[in-house]
Formats: structure tokens, C-alpha cells, sequence
């Protein structure tokens, strides 16, 4: 079914909007969420709230694209999880892939203080600009969807060796350019 | 700046950036023929038969005998210096490569040979050697590249970063023993370059 008649359902306030972005988007929602928690019963209940989340947005929002609106909140949903849930075992795709990328923010001063995370994202934006679509795919498959090294060797043909070396030349890239942009000192 | 706030920076990213990942299509796969055109634009060792082609200052060779590289403009020259003389050059193989490559063709040249690989990339992976010094030179392109010493079986080596994704990184060693200078070059991390590089053995 296409997006703007399942957005159609959600304002008819058809439960069976519900249903069809299950059937069409359920999938990828529930790799994020499980990237995030490792843990099957905890990535169904944050899906299914995302999609509670997204019955109470739409209306009056009409979000274009549908996935990346939906994706954004499976995933915010399910980071807030992640860090309620003190005692979980932390060792998720998410975890993973969030302690390689402390190694190139870390800094022993910067101007965090002073720095929202709106800034940050369009710095972000501005250095993701600065890549290839291939190198920029792979950095947001492993630090937006949380992918293991072997997921996006899958989808993008590469070897799980190449993607850990472009993903080791694209955070120290990113380091440089937080510098240059003075995010870090 | 910490994990948390890098985390809600990547929840604001505009749609765009997800859309792409979440679309993204892996790149058909082209021929032979398209990357093998492409030559000039990967990080790629090129062998020269004789030292006719280039003119560069030999103030700093001096009395020297065995491999020496010198920098010329935006490549790196390895010539030998002194008279080698070989009678029988041995002849080389790769003992090990990364199960994903391809044998695509080998070719032989002056003073030894070029072996030509590929992978699903399409990566242009080469494997060369000279054996016979006396007759061949061999640049490699070094514009921006990091480099790193190395050693291979004990013999010094230098790894080449290329800062140029679309290029390949390269290794070069001596075996000091034989006068051999090898290559390989692909897209590989150092453990892999080291790996293949001692595989190296003579053929049979």
C-alpha cells in the first residue's frame, strides 16, 4: 500500500493504518529497536509503542517520508529503553557501535556546554556532505541503524574488513572535521 | 562532548540521510573491461622496463647497492642501485589472499611479473614483483598517503594509505636476500597486506 493512503487510514482513524505499516515498514522497525536492545520482547514492545506514537501524531501531522518518520521513533523509543534499563546487559549492535564512536568524540575538553544536539545534527549534516553516498550509507547503517559490521557488508557488497577500515577513516575524518568546526578543542 | 549527545545529534538528521541508508541499493557490478580502463585511478604500482622514462637528480645515490626510492613529484620512484647480477630469476605466487579475490589475468614484464585480481567490488587488487632489478623500475603514486613501516619476514616494508577512498593502498617490500622488490596493493588493512605479503613464496 503506498504511504499517503496508509497516512489516509491513520487520519480516517482506521485501525487498519496500524496493520499496513506494520505489514510494509514492521520489519526495519524491528531491526533498529533490536540493533538497540538485543532483546526480542524489548524491541517488540518499543515497536509497538512506536506505532501507538505514530497513531497520536498522525493526524495532525503528515509526515513525507512515512519510513524515516516511523524509524525515528522506533529508534528514539528504543534508545530511551536502552537508558532506563540500567541493568541491562549491554552488549547490543547499538552498544557496540556507540563505544567505537566515544573513542572519536572523546576529547579532554570541548564545548559540549554550549552545544545542542539540533547543532551538533547539522554539523553532522554538513560533514556526511563531505562523503561519498557509499561511505555515507555505511557510517548511517552502523551509527543510525546500529548494523553490524556483517549487515552492511551484506547490503553493500563489501567485505566486513573494508567496511571496518572505511568506517576507521570515516570517524577519524569526523573527528577532524568536530575540530576544524571547533565541536572539539 | 559524550555517547548521549552524539546519539540525540544523529536523531535529529534531516529524513534525507535515512531514506538513503535505508534505501540504498547495492551498485551493479560492471565488467572486466570498465575497471581495467579505470587504471589511472587507482593506487597502482607501475612498472617501467629500463630508467629512460624518468629524469630525476642521482646526487643522492652514491655508492649504494641494492633498492632505493626516491620521490619525484607525486610519486615515488624504487630503482636499484648497482649491478645485480641474475642469472636465473626466481619467479613468485601469493601463498594466501582474502577468499573474496578473483584471479582476473598476469602478464609478465622486464624483470619479473604482474598478477591481476578482483573482488565484488571490483577492487583492481595487483600482485608484482621484480626479480631481475637490472631491468625494470617501479613508481607508486603517494599523493597524501600515509605511510607505515612495516616489516615483512624481516625484511623492511612500507604500507601506503591512500586519503582517496576510490584509490587502493599498496604495500612494498625488499627481499633483501634475493634483491626482489614485490607489490600488492587493494583495499585491505594492514594485518591483511602483512598477511599476504609473507605468503609470498617462490614457485614451484
Amino acid at each position: 500500500m503506498e504511504d499517503e493512503r496508509i497516512i489516509e487510514l491513520f487520519f480516517a482513524r482506521s485501525e487498519q493504518a496500524i496493520r499496513e505499516l506494520d505489514s510494509k515498514y514492521g520489519k526495519v522497525c524491528y531491526s533498529i529497536s533490536y540493533n538497540i536492545l538485543n532483546n526480542n520482547l524489548d524491541a517488540e514492545e518499543c515497536v509497538n509503542d512506536a506505532y501507538l506514537g505514530t497513531w497520536n501524531a498522525i493526524p495532525p501531522q503528515k509526515p513525507n517520508p512515512l519510513l524515516a518518520f516511523v524509524c525515528k521513533i522506533v529508534r528514539n523509543i528504543s534508545i530511551m529503553r536502552h537508558r532506563t534499563n540500567t541493568a541491562m546487559k549491554r552488549n547490543s549492535s547499538f552498544d557496540v557501535a556507540i563505544s567505537e564512536i566515544e573513542q572519536c568524540i572523546a576529547a579532554p575538553e570541548t564545548v559540549e556546554e554550549s552545544l545542542e544536539a539540533k547543532s551538533l545534527a547539522r554539523i553532522i549534516e554538513r560533514f556526511l556532505d563531505t562523503l561519498t553516498e557509499e561511505n555515507r550509507v555505511i557510517f548511517m547503517r552502523r551509527y543510525w541503524f546500529s548494523d553490524s559490521y556483517a549487515d552492511i557488508s551484506k547490503l553493500t557488497g563489501f567485505t566486513e574488513k573494508n567496511i571496518s577500515v572505511r568506517l576507521t577513516r570515516i570517524r577519524n575524518s569526523l573527528r577532524n572535521y568536530l575540530v576544524k568546526e571547533g565541536v572539539l578543542l | 562532548m559524550n555517547a548521549q549527545l552524539f546519539t540525540d545529534a544523529m536523531s535529529e538528521l534531516n529524513d534525507k540521510y535515512v531514506m538513503e541508508a535505508v534505501s540504498y541499493q547495492r551498485k551493479s557490478k560492471p565488467h572486466f573491461s570498465t575497471w581495467l580502463s579505470k587504471v589511472a585511478c587507482v593506487f597502482l604500482a607501475v612498472l617501467l622496463t629500463g630508467s629512460a622514462v624518468l629524469t630525476f637528480s642521482v646526487e643522492a645515490r652514491a655508492a649504494f647497492f641494492g633498492w632505493v626510492r626516491e620521490q619525484y613529484e607525486n610519486f615515488y620512484v624504487y630503482f636499484f642501485e648497482g649491478d645485480a647480477s641474475v642469472t636465473d630469476p626466481a619467479k613468485y605466487e601469493l601463498g594466501w589472499m582474502p577468499e573474496n579475490c578473483v584471479f582476473v589475468t598476469s602478464y609478465e614484464t622486464a624483470g619479473g611479473e604482474v598478477y591481476i585480481y578482483t573482488d565484488e567490488r571490483d577492487t583492481l587488487i595487483q600482485f608484482s614483483y621484480i626479480s631481475d632489478p637490472n631491468n625494470e623500475n617501479t613508481y607508486v603514486e603517494h599523493n597524501g598517503a600515509q605511510e607505515i613501516k612495516v616489516t615483512v619476514n624481516d625484511h623492511p616494508a612500507e604500507i601506503f594509505i591512500s586519503p582517496d577512498e576510490d584509490k587502493t593502498d599498496g604495500i612494498v617490500w625488499t627481499d633483501l636476500d634475493t634483491n626482489t622488490l614485490f607489490f600488492i596493493s587493494g583495499h585491505f588493512d594492514q594485518e591483511t597486506f602483512i598477511r599476504m605479503a609473507e605468503s609470498v613464496k617462490e614457485k614451484e
